[in-house]
């Protein structure tokens, strides 16, 4: 069987190439996607909880208030805490971004910034509100609950976005599948009436689509590799876990198989 | 050269007879079959009996049922009334994938060929020895020898609708003898071929017949019958009205 199975194979492939294509580039995507979303999620959010487990409190003082006077009362009160004074210099460089020219030097206040463990985030904030010297206080702890959430819901999301592409590939299977069955259907007769068996006739279907699935996964695979050497500038992924790589080829395998499994499901029948 | 040939091959066909008449079982046994078309009979109360080793003619006019019987033989329909038996086997009671077996054991031309059009000749010659599973150089050796025997060796790596039609029945022809079948039927296998190739056909199913199978070959060529002298069922408007030697 082997000759004829891989040279009809190789005439359905051939014969399908324009929508096998999309298939394949359906399932690239789609794992490719998944892999980097993946990747880049869990990285930002274990990133993110090792920084939650100290909270930064940002004070902003009023103007003419002396910084180390406030330094000395947070260590006083809260042993634990490390504190830095930030002149009007550096807090303008940091507005600089998002205040614009209004952040110039000289106009800002100065400000104090308090690293302290999270369990005492909450007293540290309310000591420091508490203070004359103080105008403004702001918590870290106020944007790393939402971002976390955030992050398991970009997660969940970039999940199903996966999971669709990897149905639509084997929705696209299924079509094809048929519809090459359909034009095959006169072939199909002659094979029976010459003694082909049910599963002689469906394997190469099989193996095509299952094929066409390893391929799409194997191009995810390579597009996943190429995204993190492009995203390498900005985002300093961790290496892509080779699990990722060996689900990504199965998902591919078994959507492919499937898919032919249904798209032959009902042969043209003979009386 | 041709002539003497057919002579050679009828002479071991009798001789194959006499061999084989020791051992004698059927081969084809049909039972009062009769065969409706919505309504309109095409056979209607058939029993014959085709012994294993015989070469028998199935004769007559366009339309008397002659296809819808060998069809019955490989399954590819069913009689309304009656029992067809093959090689032992009530078709009836076979599934699915007992026919296929069967059929594996039967060579059969089609009176349209039944080609595979996207497979070449060679392939569509070694797709029926890979369903035996042949190994791949036996395959193509045999394909090679099965090609040359009806003169297309040349055409190998062809698809069926590059050739002529009598090249096309050739190639099926080819097929059907490639397999060394227990069962040889043939429907108008001479159709489309001069009468120098009919003959020479004609030789090949004889020599086939001499190893042994049994062969039915459908025609509405009565000189092809008188040129080759056997045993013939006559059909008539889907009655077996005539079984005779040679032509009627
Ligand atoms: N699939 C079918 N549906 C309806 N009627 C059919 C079918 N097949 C055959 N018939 C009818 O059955 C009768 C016998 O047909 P069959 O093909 O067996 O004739 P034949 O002897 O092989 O003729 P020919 O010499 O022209 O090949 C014809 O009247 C035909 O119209
Ligand atoms: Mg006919």
């Amino acid at each position: 069987m082997r000759q004829h199975l891989w040279r009809e194979v190789a005439r359905q492939l051939r014969e399908a190439r324009g929508m096998a294509l999309v298939a394949v580039l359906l399932l690239a995507v789609g794992g490719a996607w998944a892999m980097l979303a993946a990747s880049f999620l869990q990285w930002g959010r274990a990133g993110l909880l090792r920084a939650a487990s100290q909270t930064v409190v940002v004070a902003v003082l009023v103007e003419g208030a002396n910084p180390a006077l406030l330094q000395a009362s947070v260590a006083s009160r809260f042993p634990q805490a490390k504190s830095v004074a930030l002149s009007p210099r550096e807090l303008g460089q940091t507005l600089a971004g998002w205040a614009g020219g209004a952040a110039a030097e000289g106009l800002l206040p100065a400000a104090v910034s308090v690293t302290v463990p999270a369990s005492q985030a909450q007293a540290l904030g309310e000591f420091l509100r508490s203070q004359p010297a103080v105008a403004v206080v702001s918590s870290s702890q106020e944007w790393v609950d939402p971002a976390l959430a955030g992050f398991s819901l970009a997660l969940r999301l970039a999940g199903l976005l996966a999971t669709i592409l990897v149905f639509a590939f084997g929705a696209l299977v299924v079509l094809v599948v048929r519809l090459l069955v359909l034009s095959h259907a006169d072939e199909i007769a002659i094979m029976r009436l010459i003694g082909a068996h049910e599963e002689d006739i469906r394997a190469p279907y099989l193996v095509a689509s299952t094929l066409l699935g390893v391929v799409g996964g194997a191009a995810g695979v390579g597009l996943a590799l190429l995204g993190k050497f492009l995203l390498d500038p900005w985002v300093r992924l961790p290496p892509l876990p080779h699990t990722y790589f060996l689900l990504t080829l199965l998902a591919g395998g078994v959507a492919g198989a499937l898919g032919a499994a249904v798209g032959t499901r009902s042969l043209p029948q003979e009386p | 050269m041709l002539h003497c040939r057919s002579v050679l091959a009828k002479g071991l066909g009798e001789l194959g007879r006499e061999r084989v008449r020791a051992r004698l079982t059927a081969m084809i046994r049909l039972e009062s079959v009769t065969k409706t078309y919505r309504g309109r009979p095409a056979l209607v109360g058939i029993s014959a009996v085709v012994e294993k080793g015989e070469f028998v003619f199935l004769t007559g006019p366009s339309g008397a049922g002659k296809s819808t019987l060998l069809r019955l033989l490989y399954r590819a329909e069913v009689p309304d009334a009656g029992r067809v038996v093959v090689a032992g086997q009530d078709l009836s009671a076979l599934n699915r994938r007992e026919v296929a077996e069967l059929r594996r054991r039967m060579g059969v031309v089609f009176q349209d060929f039944k080609l595979l059009r996207r497979r070449t000749v060679g392939e569509n010659i070694t797709f029926v020895l890979d369903l035996l599973g042949l190994p791949e150089r036996e395959q193509q050796r045999r394909a090679y020898h099965a090609l040359r025997q009806v003169g297309l060796q040349h055409r190998l790596s062809a698809f069926p609708e590059e050739l002529s039609g009598g090249e096309q029945q050739r190639v099926a022809v080819a097929r059907a003898l490639v397999v060394q079948p227990e069962l040889i039927l043939a429907d108008e296998p001479t159709g489309n071929l001069d009468p120098e190739r009919s003959h020479e056909l004609m030789a090949f199913f004889r020599e086939a017949n001499y190893r042994g199978t049994t062969v039915v070959v459908a025609t509405h060529d009565v000189s092809l019958i008188a040129a080759h002298p056997a045993r013939t069922l006559v059909l008539e408007r889907g009655r077996l009205v005539q079984d005779q030697w040679g032509s009627p």
